[in-house]
């Protein structure tokens, strides 16, 4: 219950004052999930693009973590590769969560690390090497992915789910 | 050619002057004065003059029964048996690939259920004698003799047997689905670990044995057999497909009370809390045939896989390990908090110096408004919440809420440990902020090293003081966790650092306190009660 109630509390405050470049839905049914539109920050190669997200709230928050997937794939070191897309966030790893944190931060943070990825914490190896090695090719990669799922329409659309190698549209 | 080549069985005489040469690379033979040393046919030099005291041509000649399996390209010889489908089966009983076994078997009837061959036979209905001959045969296939017959310890202890043969028990029920009596008997090979000091010390932690396995029962091997049997002669069939049929299922006969051990500590269970809280007792659900016949298995098939309590390879041990961190993600993040603690934290009436000149506020964990005289808990870090609110999270975690300092401890809330080992604290790391990598790296070595605290100290393993002495003053300069994001009201470096060598000591030293779950002392408890009992 007392979950419920700070949920909410927080739900009005992402209302009347959302994180910078999102928009959030959610079903009166269920306030413990969260549908999440971000427009790619600008400046990034992730302009332009509008991603989705599932943000879901266990019933011991603010106790325990949130969890936060991207519906749009994406092209970055710290998000899965694939239709899950996993975002590994420190600030919500069991031993570094703590009920002082709040949803509108963990939401900025998402939105931060578009703006600054972290090829330490990589999840997907092969493209933080590529983002520290060979930025050409990473923004490269990062736009074509931008361009093909998060553009022209519904971001979720999953797609063909082809290889990482995808070249650009020419 | 087929003027030099004889009609075959039979060859050139060699004893009669005349020098015969034979080859090896085409069985071809000649006289040496009409063609020469090399093969006339096939032009080879691998040739040699027969001498009658050594023919080499009888090695292919004679007797085909002598070393049949060492030539597998002459098997038309034996194409007289008198079963050619038979003689395939000898082939693949003698010619199998090392690991596989084979078998053989025989099915006696008789219209009477009397065996006529002979009395030694066990009785088909006496299935004490069935399964005391079915563990002979198990431990001479094995060769150790370990099954019960000559282990100075008798599994089942105080069984009544007393070593003078299989232990065997003998569980009889009453079963609906097919009118007949049954029995189900369980025997189980030495298991338990046996060290030298024997019987006169304390209970054996069963973790102990990743660390010392012992000698003995390296060489030994754990059975667990299952026999069904019913007196009505043609149900077997039925007996058997309704319990595997059942597999999973509560089986609906009682279990002998030693099953628990025979299988409790089966590597399987260690996948995940199959039975958390599950008594030491009689343990009939949960108890499933694939387990067994798994158990039975491997005993034959891979000796050296995981057994049991023991492991003897390394991947073993790595599965396990990983099945364990698996079953536990939570292993990472601060204990809970000793309902000591909790209860010894104080309250206060909020006042202005707490609340600031605009005397109000909000609990951070319910994020609800907070005015002068509401009562919170103070945490020695200073920070204040509901009652209600940090009590739930304290007893999950031992730190606050906001700037995750520990609340217990000698050194909760202070910035330093006055027992920390001064020596590489006060090193490189104040000359040189370690890079983000070189930060990260060591929190996964910390981490990893939590882990491996957390399981010796389940284990008993080692003195935990000792542990996490040893471990903080080989700990390399490092900074904890510092990937928060600023805008949290961020705690000093020292402070983090507490945190963290707090918390280890917590978990090397408290093992458990405040009875926080977890597959870990699900284990140490219900091992320790297996020893006990």
């Amino acid at each position: 219950m007392a979950s419920a109630k700070r949920i909410t509390k927080e739900l009005q405050e992402c209302e009347t004052s959302p994180p910078e470049g999102m928009t959030i839905a959610y079903s009166e049914s269920n306030i413990h999930v969260w549908t999440i539109t971000l427009q790619g920050p600008p400046g990034t190669v992730y302009a332009g693009g509008v991603y989705t997200l599932t943000l879901t709230l266990p019933t011991e928050y603010p106790f325990k973590a949130p969890s936060v997937v991207f519906n749009t794939r994406l092209y970055h070191p710290n998000v899965t590769n694939d239709n899950a897309g996993n975002i590994c966030l420190s600030i919500l790893k069991p031993e570094n969560w703590k009920p002082a944190s709040r949803i509108k931060g963990v939401l900025e943070a998402v939105r931060q690390l578009l703006v600054e990825p972290q090829p330490d914490d990589a999840l997907e190896a092969r493209i933080a090497d590529e983002y520290k090695n060979n930025r050409v090719e990473f923004d490269k990669n990062a736009k074509s992915y931008a361009q093909r799922y998060a553009k022209g329409g519904n971001g979720g659309s999953g797609g063909s789910g082809s290889g990482a190698s995808t070249e650009g549209p020419k | 050619m087929a003027s030099n080549n004889p009609a075959a069985g039979q060859h050139l005489d060699a004893s009669v002057g005349r020098e015969v040469v034979y080859c090896h690379q085409c069985e071809n033979e000649w006289y040496r004065d009409e063609q020469g040393l090399p093969c006339p046919r096939c032009h080879c030099e691998a040739t040699e003059i027969v001498d009658p005291e050594n023919d080499p041509r009888a090695e292919y000649d004679d007797g085909p029964d002598l070393d049949p399996f060492h030539r597998p390209n002459r098997r038309n010889l034996h194409d007289t048996d008198s079963d050619p489908d038979e003689e395939d089966i000898e082939e693949h009983m003698h010619h199998h690939i090392p690991g596989s076994f084979f078998g053989r078997r025989s099915t006696f009837r008789s219209p009477d259920g009397q065996n006529p061959r002979s009395q030694e036979r066990a009785r088909p209905d006496s299935s004490e004698d069935v399964i005391r001959r079915f563990t002979e045969l198990l431990s001479s296939i094995n060769g150790t003799g370990v099954v019960g017959r000559n282990d100075p310890q008798p599994m089942f202890g105080g069984a009544g047997e007393g070593g003078a043969g299989p232990q065997v028990r003998v569980t009889r029920f009453q079963s609906g689905p097919y009118h007949g009596v049954s029995s189900f008997t369980i025997t189980s090979g030495s298991s338990r670990m046996i060290r030298p000091g024997g019987n006169g010390g304390p209970p054996e932690d069963p973790f102990q044995s990743y660390d010392i396995p012992s000698r003995r029962n390296i060489g030994s091997s754990r059975m667990t057999l299952v026999s069904i049997s019913t007196s009505s002669a043609n149900r077997s069939p039925r007996v058997f497909a309704d319990i595997f049929g059942r597999a999973g299922a509560p089986p609906p006969f009682p279990m002998p009370p030693n099953f628990p051990h025979a299988h409790g500590d089966d590597e399987d269970d260690l996948r995940g809390p199959a039975f958390p809280g599950r008594p030491g007792g009689p343990a009939g659900p949960g108890m499933d045939f694939p387990a067994i016949m798994h158990h039975l298995f491997s005993t034959f098939l891979s000796p050296n896989a995981v057994h049991g309590d023991a492991v003897y390879s390394q991947e073993a041990l790595d599965r396990i390990i990983t099945n364990l961190m698996e079953a536990n993600p939570q292993s990472n993040a601060p204990p809970p908090a000793s309902e000591d603690t909790i209860a010894k934290l104080p309250r206060k009436k909020l006042d202005e110096k707490m609340l600031g000149p605009e005397l109000k506020g909000e609990c951070t964990i319910c994020i609800d408004d907070v005015g002068m005289g509401d009562e919170v808990i103070v945490l020695p870090c200073k920070h204040w919440f509901h009652d209600e609110c940090v009590v739930l999270w304290l007893k999950e975690h031992n730190t606050c809420p906001i700037c995750r300092a520990p609340v217990e401890g000698e050194s909760a809330g202070q910035p330093q440990r006055n027992d920390e080992p001064a020596g590489p604290e006060a090193g490189p790391s104040s000359s040189s902020r370690p890079s983000a990598a070189e930060r990260r790296r060591s929190n996964l070595r910390q981490s990893a090293r939590d882990r491996f605290d957390s399981i010796r100290a389940a284990g008993g393993l080692s003195d935990s003081r000792s542990a996490s002495q040893r471990r903080s003053s080989n700990s390399p300069p490092m900074n904890p966790p510092s990937y928060q994001p600023s805008r949290v009201r961020s705690p000093s470096p020292s402070t983090r650092r507490s945190t963290f060598s707090e918390r280890s000591s917590e978990m090397s030293g408290g093992g458990g306190s405040g009875g926080g779950g977890g597959p870990l002392h699900w284990l140490r408890d219900t091992f320790g009660r297996n020893n006990r009992s």
